[in-house]
């Protein structure tokens, strides 16, 4: 089977671990979608996961192909990304924090603890999103 | 920088797919290379001569 696809082992685990990310996007999807007090996904975070998605599975489509699951521009691709959006990251914590801190004297919407672990998290994953795009369109890697 | 990948990679009848294969690289790192837009490490230029029958300074302008 290896040999078929001009495959080693590792492309195969690499390759597999997308759908094993994309199976479990899905179920957590789904799960969230069955117990949402709302009872459905908000539509704009169901598009980001799909979108989000949509690079894994190309990663494996390449791999079939015989094309390696990442190479040397990737890689530098996503060393950037991660450096910037490590940035970008420690000032949307902390202007989270200085919200969620000063939103009820300065009569604010009002976070509880639980939105504001939630908007930290997901903001992370969106500007890393946002890092990879602009390294990969507007810069290009090192 | 330029490169000559496209014009060499057409006198060999070879796809963007098939060099990508050859040099153990993805396809958009061919596309990326063949516009300019990617400096490659020495390693991968040399895989890239290799597999289109130069030299690196023929397939790289600099």
């Amino acid at each position: 089977m290896l040999d078929e696809f001009n495959m080693t082992t590792n492309d195969w685990m690499r390759g597999s671990f997308a759908w094993v990310v994309t199976a479990a996007v899905l179920l957590t999807l789904a799960v969230w979608a069955e117990f949402s007090a709302r009872g459905a996904l908000p539509p704009i975070i169901a598009g980001m996961i799909l979108v989000f998605m949509i690079p894994f599975l190309k990663r494996f489509n390449d791999v079939i192909k015989g094309m390696p699951d990442a190479d040397e521009r990737i890689k530098a691709m996503e060393r950037d990304a991660s450096a910037m959006a490590f940035t970008l990251s420690i000032w949307w914590m902390l202007a989270l924090m200085f919200y969620a801190g000063n939103a009820a004297e300065n009569g604010w919407p009002e976070l509880i603890p639980r939105h504001v672990a939630a908007a930290g998290i997901l903001g992370m994953g969106i500007l890393f999103g946002i890092s990879y795009l602009h390294v990969r369109i507007r810069v290009g890697p090192a | 920088m330029r490169t000559r990948i496209k014009e060499l990679r057409a006198r060999h009848e070879m796809t963007q797919e098939d060099l990508a294969i050859k040099v153990g690289v993805r396809r958009e790192t061919i596309v990326f290379l063949e516009k300019g837009k990617y400096n490659p490490s020495l390693r991968l230029a040399h895989d890239v001569a290799v597999a289109l029958g130069s030299s690196i300074d023929e397939v790289f302008i600099f």
